[in-house]
């Protein structure tokens, strides 16, 4: 007997299968809008190293280096310097000042991020996504 | 446990399950009051606003929190005791799967109202919940998109939280317990409880400015664990395999039931020994710390705080507030104050991130707790000055900073002591223990370090000793002096709120030097011209140029250093990174010190920074004392290559401005004689340009165990003290050395002083029969008594101090066509190496070691002694500014090759 349980119970999987597929493709959407792309700093970079929330720089001279603050184990922000050592505060990571792993356990060095320069604004432009 | 439970269950008159469900619809309830105040747009500013005017939104807060916990807590144990049940016959299983699906949605709903805080904890764990999602192969990166939405934004989370969540867990639960409505009386018990609860223990919010962060409580474990695996992916298969052998335990038969259920509560058991772990021991820097380590409490950071709402706010409290650029409760009271410099004033920055405390409570009490009543000792430095808004990279320099490990002043008095085989080795003044050299320093030197704490407020001056940052940026105005003097003698009531704060600045003058820096090498009085007597006050004489410092001690006027006399303060010379560290450990001070009268005493020009190539503390140096006008460039010390800020080329000549003063002073090079030829190559500029030193001799340490001391290391008064019995103070022209460089067989000549000529009775303090120690050992020495004329030829070469013999009468006596130098020494030999008590080496002779408390150190050789001699023979006949003497400079051994048949060299070695 064809019922409308029956017919929805026959039919479950196909329904959520259907609303995951609808759901997926409504969040793909709004994909643009969701993630900042660059980093934006303008006027001085001081010496050594800095943080400007997503994004570490270092400077020495005239060389510069812009690494991305999310520790490579699970993303946790690095907010600060000690021992000249960046230390992951969530489950203790710790990168040497150009990224380099010197304890897990994080398995991957800080992720460098290129950079443009507008000499017209005086501003580094920095590609989060790079 | 089963009985634990069982118990627990009857106190509160329910099943597990029912008090999950009460607790539960108690959340719901006091969540709708929340709606109205919590603003999504600004989770963190919102939550921290009601804490601070909102008793009544703080109240449903925690009742939110605090019923939330419960209803995981009940669910969890609900659980347990379910699949106790063995008899019983499970629900179906598609309610069944429902209802373990549920378990994760609970932990989800959980989780995403502790996202909805916005502080540092919160923002950190969402960061790990995305990085975790998305290493889920296929429709990870949809997950956390579904789950948490844009960046930045708390939008979605809230929505999860208060609707897809909460709808989907009411559902199962009708579905499971056929009601959503629990017994009145069960209910109106947990209502009771979770009421008194939430009036006494506050929802966890971070303050933002602590390192340490931690996720919520339940998840602490999973941190912890998170901590060890490489690849944080498994522990989503672990969970995963977790929640599947919990589906399929009711459907297992005997003793895989038994042995799983086992299985499961010992895993419970495991993550509960690593959530403790991760509450109670991890401090900043994922640091394992101890609570009897010192620093513990303020090292950990512990998200439950006990705090009675305020339900009724004084008006001018909340005007207070409202009006103030930082939202804390501190400023509710304390607003008005005056005397800050501008980086420090609390509009700017609050109180709270100096002095703790607990920024969103306007209780009295409950605000001034843990609070850091003097801000910056080194071991809450990292929490005051030091975090990561302020100064983060300074405490870890100063921690390993000389000034702070004392290293070179213990391993020296460990070697002298005959407890270290050399001087060379680091140490750290907070490790000594109790040998006799370590007991010495504890009660004679151990106040001079930073981690010495200041425990009172004040002024830095004479008596003080070590402060951490208030060592050097601690600064009273007249009117902030006038209030604490008020203080002190009861004038003022306790309960009037101070008016005036002392500053906290670069504004370092000498004087906060003084304190450490006029003790052992006495550099700080010294400077300044003053040189330590024996005398008592009582027996300054009425002629001559005396004073008396604050400890009571007496000082004779000899010379002032040359950069005294132009008003040069220490901080003219030294750079923060000598003073506060560069981040290496050094072992002794000459290390740690960087710059060198070569730096600005230059014949060829040296390099120059502009602003923008400067480091970033320098910078925020030279921004703060206005030294930054348009095109000015910052020199490089000539020979250490070390930015000296204050000095620049103006207008074509090369100067250094008074960091205080902002007088110019011009850097002048060299003279002729110290650069041309090459005789005086290996001569350092203070050999020549040291005008005097303090010398200490014939000085006698024992130990007097009835006598009452104090241990400078704990801050204690102790029974029985080393004491130390001074023969001499005197002082004049420096003794010379030898530095031995590492490579090159580099040789440098510098000043010494007799820094340990003494006897040690160690039997005194061990009680064993040991001899007497005796050590004659020089330091070498940069006394900052530096004049601008050099010494004369004469006064080395024929000084028999300057070549180590000690005070006496140096005679170059010439009989026929012979000559021969003849010493007669001022003070008799000691008894125990036969020389001089002046002396550092034999004459004529080569010393025996040790003779130095730096392993490169050495008087002079016998050959390097004749050397010096040699010239000096010359100088008995020749003028020192005769032609002769001026060509030696060029090359001495031409001259000798030149000289007349009348000339007597002395014959043999001597």
């Amino acid at each position: 007997m064809i019922s409308r349980r029956n017919v929805l119970r026959k039919m479950k999987w196909i329904i959520l299968a259907f609303l995951g597929y609808a759901g997926y493709k409504t969040s793909l959407r709004t994909m643009s809008t969701e993630k900042a792309t660059q980093y934006r700093i303008t006027g001085h970079l001081a010496e050594g190293v800095s943080f400007y929330g997503p994004v570490i720089l270092q400077k020495n001279g005239r060389h510069i280096r812009f690494f991305s603050s999310s520790c490579t184990h699970l993303g946790c922000q690095i907010t600060e310097e000690s021992n000249r050592k960046l230390v992951c505060p969530c489950h203790g990571s710790e990168f040497t000042t150009d990224g380099k792993i010197l304890k897990g356990p994080a398995g991957k060095p800080l992720r460098e991020l290129t950079f443009s320069y507008h000499r017209e604004k005086d501003e580094y432009i920095v590609h989060l996504s790079s | 446990m089963r009985k634990f439970l069982i118990y627990t269950s009857s106190f509160l008159k329910d099943s597990f399950g029912v008090l999950a469900l009460g607790s539960f619809l108690l959340a719901l309830l006091s969540g709708v009051f929340l709606v109205v105040p919590y603003d999504v747009d600004s989770p963190y500013e919102s939550v921290r606003n009601m804490m601070l005017v909102n008793g009544y939104a703080v109240f449903f807060r925690n009742l939110h929190y605090w019923s939330g916990q419960l209803f995981l807590i009940f669910t969890v144990i609900h659980t347990w005791d379910y699949l106790y049940r063995t008899e019983k016959i499970p629900e179906k299983r598609g309610v069944w799967f429902r209802l373990v699906v549920s378990l994760a949605v609970t932990v989800l709903v959980m989780l995403t109202g502790f996202l909805l805080k916005g502080d540092a904890d919160s923002l950190q764990a969402r960061r790990i919940m995305d990085s975790l999602m998305k290493t889920i192969p296929a429709g990870g990166n949809f997950l956390s998109r579904f789950l948490l939405g844009k960046e930045g934004s708390f939008q979605l989370i809230y929505i999860h939280h208060i609707a897809t969540a909460t709808i989907f867990l009411l559902i199962v639960m009708f579905e499971h317990a056929r009601t959503v409505w629990v017994n009145t009386r069960s209910f109106i018990r947990l209502t009771i409880l979770l009421v008194i609860f939430s009036l006494v223990f506050r929802a966890p919010l971070h303050d933002n400015l602590n390192p340490v962060v931690k996720g919520p409580w339940y998840l602490i474990g999973l941190q912890e664990i998170l901590h060890l695996m490489k690849n944080p992916a498994w522990s989503l298969v672990i969970i995963l395999i977790l929640f599947v052998v919990l589906y399929f335990i009711p459907y297992l038969k005997g003793s895989r039931q038994i042995n799983t259920r086992r299985f499961l509560l010992l895993s419970f058991y495991l993550y509960g020994i690593f959530t403790l772990t991760g509450y109670f021991f991890r401090g900043k820097n994922w640091q394992w710390i101890w609570p009897w380590e010192t620093g513990y409490r303020t090292a950990v950071y512990f998200p439950f705080q006990a705090d009675i709402p305020a339900f009724r706010i004084d008006s001018a409290l909340l005007s207070s507030l409202e009006n103030s650029a930082r939202q804390e409760s501190c400023i509710a009271c304390h607003a008005g104050m005056s005397g800050f410099s501008p980086s420090h004033d609390p509009g700017a920055t609050g109180c709270f991130i100096c002095h703790r405390g607990d920024p969103f409570s306007l209780n009295k009490n409950r605000a001034h707790r843990n609070m850091i009543l003097i801000p910056g000792n080194i071991t809450d430095a990292t929490l005051s000055c030091g975090t990561a808004e302020c100064h983060p990279e300074i405490p870890s320099r100063v921690e390993m900073s000389l000034m702070n490990t004392a290293s070179g002043m213990v391993s020296v008095n460990r070697f002298v002591f005959g407890e270290s085989a050399s001087p060379s080795v680091h140490s750290d003044i907070r490790d000594i223990r109790h040998s006799p050299a370590d007991a010495h320093l504890r009660n004679l030197c151990a106040a001079c370090h930073l981690s010495n704490e200041k425990t009172q407020a004040g002024p830095i001056n004479q008596l003080s000793r070590g402060g951490g940052c208030n060592a050097c940026h601690l600064n009273y105005s007249p009117e902030a002096l006038a209030e604490l003097q008020q203080r002190r003698s009861g004038q003022a009531a306790d309960t009037t709120l101070p008016q005036v704060h002392p500053s906290l600045s670069v504004n370092i003058t000498s004087d906060h030097c003084f304190g450490c820096h006029s003790r052992s090498g006495r550099i700080s009085t010294s400077y300044s011209g003053w040189h330590e007597t024996l005398l008592k006050p009582e027996e300054i004489p009425q002629t001559g140029n005396y004073q008396m410092m604050d400890d009571q001690r007496v000082y004779r006027y000899i010379q002032e250093d040359v950069h005294h006399t132009a008003g040069m303060e220490c901080i003219d010379c030294h750079t923060s990174y000598e003073i506060m560290g560069d981040g290496n450990v050094y072992l002794h001070k000459e290390e740690q010190v960087k710059i060198t009268c070569r730096d600005c005493h230059f014949t060829e020009p040296p390099d120059a920074i502009p602003l923008d190539q400067v480091d970033r503390e320098t910078r925020k140096i030279i921004e703060l004392r206005n030294m930054n006008e348009p095109g000015r460039k910052y020199m490089l010390g000539k020979e250490s290559g070390e930015i000296i800020l204050n000095a620049t080329l103006k207008n074509g000549q090369w100067m250094l401005e008074g960091k205080k003063s902002g007088t110019w002073h011009p850097l002048n090079p060299p003279a002729r004689i110290c650069v041309e030829g090459s005789s005086h190559s290996n001569l350092h500029c203070s050999a020549c340009h040291t005008g005097w030193t303090p010398r200490c001799l014939g000085c006698h340490n024992s130990y007097d165990p009835s006598s009452p001391g104090y241990d400078h290391l704990r801050n204690t008064e102790t029974r029985g003290t080393w004491a130390e019995w001074v023969g001499l103070h005197l002082a004049g022209p420096p003794t010379l050395g030898v530095k031995e460089g590492k490579e090159n067989n580099e040789k440098t000549i510098i000043p010494a002083t007799p820094g340990m000529i003494l006897t040690i009775d160690r039997s005194s303090y061990t009680g064993k029969n040991e001899p007497v120690l005796f050590r004659r050992l020089f330091a070498p020495m940069e006394a900052h008594t530096t004049s601008s004329e050099g010494r004369s030829c004469r006064s080395c070469h024929l000084d028999p101090v300057a070549l180590g013999y000690g005070e006496g009468n140096l005679e170059y006596r010439v009989e026929g066509n012979t000559g021969r130098w003849i010493f007669t020494p001022k003070y008799a030999p000691h008894q125990n190496d036969g020389l001089p008590e002046d002396a550092w080496t034999a004459f004529p002779g080569n010393a025996i070691p040790p003779f130095s408390t730096r392993e490169w150190f050495r008087p002079f050789s016998r050959e390097e002694q004749q050397s010096v001699l040699l010239v000096g023979a010359c100088l008995e006949c020749h003028d020192e500014d005769s032609g002769v003497m001026n060509e030696s400079l060029i090359s001495f051994r031409k001259v000798l090759d030149e000289r007349s048949r009348s000339c007597i060299l002395p014959a043999g070695s001597f």
